[in-house]
């Protein structure tokens, strides 16, 4: 396997390294009983602050006990974000965000198939969830000037110190800028990232010297509300199951059957009927008709993506205003050169000087300057995009 | 918080001089959860723990020390409450007491008739009840919680009724005579009554509550947690739930908790003998409490149940909803600024369920999340009163300013 790409090349100018430790504060941390946000609340004890441990129930899978101990939203989940919270001798509560979950996640989740897109819920629940209504409930009832998670990010702030940026992590395996980047500058000053500037092996060893009960627990992998690791069934239940459809080649020509669209993305290749000569991927998926359209490796490569919910940490991205940088299309996905331009109501353009590969209308593209990030939008779909290029 | 060292020899995090420093004193009001247990209890138990007092059911000298030990406390629990000794078994906690009284009585009728606003361990037995074909009828409950004996239709035919002399959640003591006498008069069967908040309340004589399994917790009245009792009429024959070696009089199996329930015993004597000096006490924090906190609806709180000077109240119990929070979040914010306090309906850790009984008793769907509930105990003085009330009134200040209209 290749080494992810990081986005490097130091600091912008104007910009320096948030400090890592901050004077001591209270602070809330999000603990998922998974091992990295209990390290982080154990490092922000020891570096003297007031913590308050949470953990969020999300949704009706914290019902559930996980034997895998593989999700994050599980009763067991629970049970071990309390031990450690014991251990470390902070307070432990349950914060119940089912609903901001279900507004902010699970329907988006489940609208975003039914047009055919491919939802990102992780950067949903980061934004919306993590550092919205967690923040809020955190100042509202504990009076937390901050919130904490186990995220591998950084932070770093303009010389004035009014504006703050993500920057991204010390272990290019494990940065999660790209799922944070719905945070907006605010939402940025007030996160705190104790891992930022750890490897994972760093974290598990902290994990271990401390005694954590956590320490040799698996990552967790799967989507949270997805217990089954299906999400097809979740569509299902919700009434999206289209039925077989046609799989047509890129002059139409109808090549094969598929078992229900919602089941494909952009870039899939598992689960296409027979296998030629050369590989064949998905190009576009249109539920309409609940036809997937198939290509050759070289025709998902991609110089032009319409965007929609373009912004910078200071807000949405102006009709004709541009941002350059290094542009990402998936979590540790390659980095090519390009430059999003605004279009209005926070639709854009990003033209990339290289290249990428099979963005997929939903998924979450990312512009990086040096180490700090500086964009975050969502590929548009087939449709819009067709009416931007048209514009 | 111990020093004790916890999962081998790893260390604690952390300074934690600075973390005390900041954590502020702790008024404990949650006795209707579960009341300290006072120093002489904890004594006794321990003492007979150091003993050796173990195993009661064997042919030796020491299992008869045991045997004797037991027999005592069951016989102090039965003079309490003016029965025999023979009429009370022990069980680990009431929520078995009411199962095992429960499955008791549901050999002759499959009918079962309770209310919503009963304690989880009988609405969860309901539940499973109608679950496994049975039919339940929930009698309704007027606002402030009371049973509606008019509801009550005059043809039960011997269906069983399952209810609380008083609710935990709310505070409310049903007018229990008249019902029992409306109970008979329709034709209803046995009564599986949960008395766990009324005998803390006042001392309770069985035989005049004419159930046929009267159940009865420790931990309320300052025992230990672990223990509780089934007191069941003269007649009533007790089907047991576990079947083990024959212990207690073959109604329930499994070596009994003989420490746990001399403890038991001697904080319900205990209790007992001050019961009366205890409610004046719990009315006076109560009281004291109300004049510190203020208007409830200046701090957007409903209260809930009975009127709160009303006699038909548990002493010391201040139940309240809102409806612009969470009663978690609540039971969290306070906690952090030093209240031990309840949403007083136990339910799944975090769960966004409304409470049944708020909803039964004609609260909206968003105050039925919002239930807020502080009970005072004996140890509590009238300082930590009117400081909590100091306290709660600027920890709801704050989040109610906070939420977003």
């Amino acid at each position: 396997m290749t080494p992810t790409e990081t986005p490097r090349g130091g600091l912008p100018e104007g910009w320096h390294a948030a400090p890592e430790t901050n004077a001591p504060e209270r602070v809330l941390v999000a603990l998922s009983g998974g091992v990295d946000s209990s390290v982080a609340a154990a490092l922000l004890v020891e570096q003297g602050h007031d913590v308050v441990g949470v953990w969020m129930r999300l949704h009706s899978a914290a019902d559930q006990r996980d034997g895998h101990r593989k999700s994050c939203c599980t009763l067991d989940a629970a049970d071990d974000a309390r031990r450690v919270a014991d251990h470390l001798g902070i307070p432990f509560h349950i914060q119940n965000l089912e609903q901001e979950f279900a507004d902010a996640v699970l329907e988006p989740f489940v609208a975003a198939y039914q047009s055919g897109e491919t939802p990102s819920p992780c950067v949903g629940c980061n934004t919306a969830v993590k550092f919205g209504a967690l923040v809020g409930k955190g100042s509202l009832l504990f009076d937390c000037d901050a919130v904490a998670t186990g995220h591998y990010a950084r932070r770093a702030v303009s010389d004035d110190g009014c504006a703050w940026r993500l920057r991204a992590a010390v272990d290019t395996e494990k940065d999660q800028t790209y799922f944070l980047h719905g945070l907006n500058s605010a939402a940025i000053a007030r996160a705190r990232f104790p891992l930022g500037g750890m490897t994972k092996a760093e974290v598990r060893e902290i994990a271990r010297t401390r005694g954590l009960v956590t320490a040799e627990k698996p990552e967790s992998q799967e989507i949270c509300f997805v217990p089954d690791g299906d999400y097809r069934n979740l569509l299902r239940e919700r009434g999206i199951a289209r039925g077989e459809g046609d799989v047509v080649d890129e002059s139409g020509v109808v090549v094969g059957t598929h078992a229900g669209s919602e089941g494909f993305t952009v870039g899939q290749r598992r689960g296409l009927p027979g296998s030629g000569v050369s590989a064949r991927y998905v190009s576009s998926v249109d539920p309409v008709t609940n036809r997937i359209t198939i290509a050759p490796r070289a025709a998902l490569d991609v110089r032009n993506i319409a965007l929609v919910e373009a912004a910078t940490p200071e807000g949405q991205i102006a009709s004709g205003a541009q941002v350059r940088g290094m542009a990402r299309i998936r979590h540790r996905g390659a980095l090519a050169q390009g430059t999003v331009t605004g279009l209005g109501g926070g639709t854009a353009s990003l033209a990339l000087n290289d290249p990428l590969w099979a963005p997929s209308p939903g998924q979450t593209v990312v512009l990086y300057d040096g180490e700090t990030l500086v964009a975050g939008a969502r590929i548009a779909r087939p449709q819009l995009a067709r009416e931007l290029r048209g514009a | 918080m111990t020093d004790v060292v916890k999962r081998g020899a790893a260390p604690r995090c952390g300074s934690l001089s600075s973390l005390r420093s900041m954590t502020p004193p702790r008024i404990f009001l949650d006795h209707a959860a579960g009341a300290p247990t006072p120093p002489e209890i904890v004594e006794l138990m321990a003492e007979l723990q150091r003993a050796g007092i173990g195993n009661p059911n064997g042919g030796h000298t020491e299992a008869r020390r045991a045997r004797a030990v037991l027999d005592d406390a069951r016989a102090s629990l039965a003079e309490d409450f003016d029965v025999e000794p023979r009429q009370i078994t022990f069980t680990s906690t009431a929520s078995e007491a009411l199962a095992l009284g429960l499955n008791s009585v549901m050999s002759s009728t499959r009918s079962l008739v309770t209310t919503a606003g009963e304690h989880r361990g009988s609405r969860a037995l309901a539940v499973r009840h109608a679950a496994t074909g049975g039919t339940v009828e929930l009698l309704a409950l007027d606002r402030q919680g009371f049973m509606q004996e008019r509801a009550l239709r005059g043809d039960l035919s011997g269906a069983v009724g399952l209810f609380a002399l008083a609710s935990g959640e709310v505070g409310t003591i049903q007018p229990w005579g008249s019902f029992a006498a409306a109970w008979r008069s329709s034709g209803g069967g046995a009564l599986v009554v949960d008395a766990v908040q009324a005998a803390f309340h006042r001392r309770l004589h069985a035989q005049e509550i004419g159930a046929a399994h009267l159940v009865v917790g420790s931990a309320k009245v300052g025992g230990p947690f672990g223990i509780a009792a089934l007191i069941s009429g003269p007649e009533a024959k007790v089907e047991p739930l576990i079947v083990g070696g024959g212990q207690e009089r073959g109604r329930r199996g499994g070596t009994e908790a003989v420490v746990l329930a001399a403890g038991f015993a001697a904080a319900h004597r205990a209790h007992c003998l001050q019961v009366d000096r205890t409610r004046q006490h719990l009315a006076a924090l109560a009281s004291a409490f109300d004049d510190a906190l203020g208007p409830p609806a200046s701090l957007g709180l409903v209260p809930t149940g009975a009127p709160f000077m009303s006699e038909a109240r548990l002493a010391g119990h201040r139940s309240y909803a809102v409806d612009w929070a969470l009663g978690d979040d609540l039971v969290a914010a306070l906690d952090h600024a030093g209240i031990a306090a309840s949403t007083g309906s136990a339910c799944i850790s975090g769960s966004r369920e409304p409470s049944e009984a708020l909803r039964a008793m004609g609260h909206t769907e968003d105050e039925s999340r919002g239930g807020l509930r502080l009970t005072f105990g004996r140890p509590t003085t009238l300082e930590e009163a009117r400081g909590a009330a100091v306290i709660v009134r600027s920890v709801l200040e704050r989040v109610h300013t906070g939420v977003p209209a």
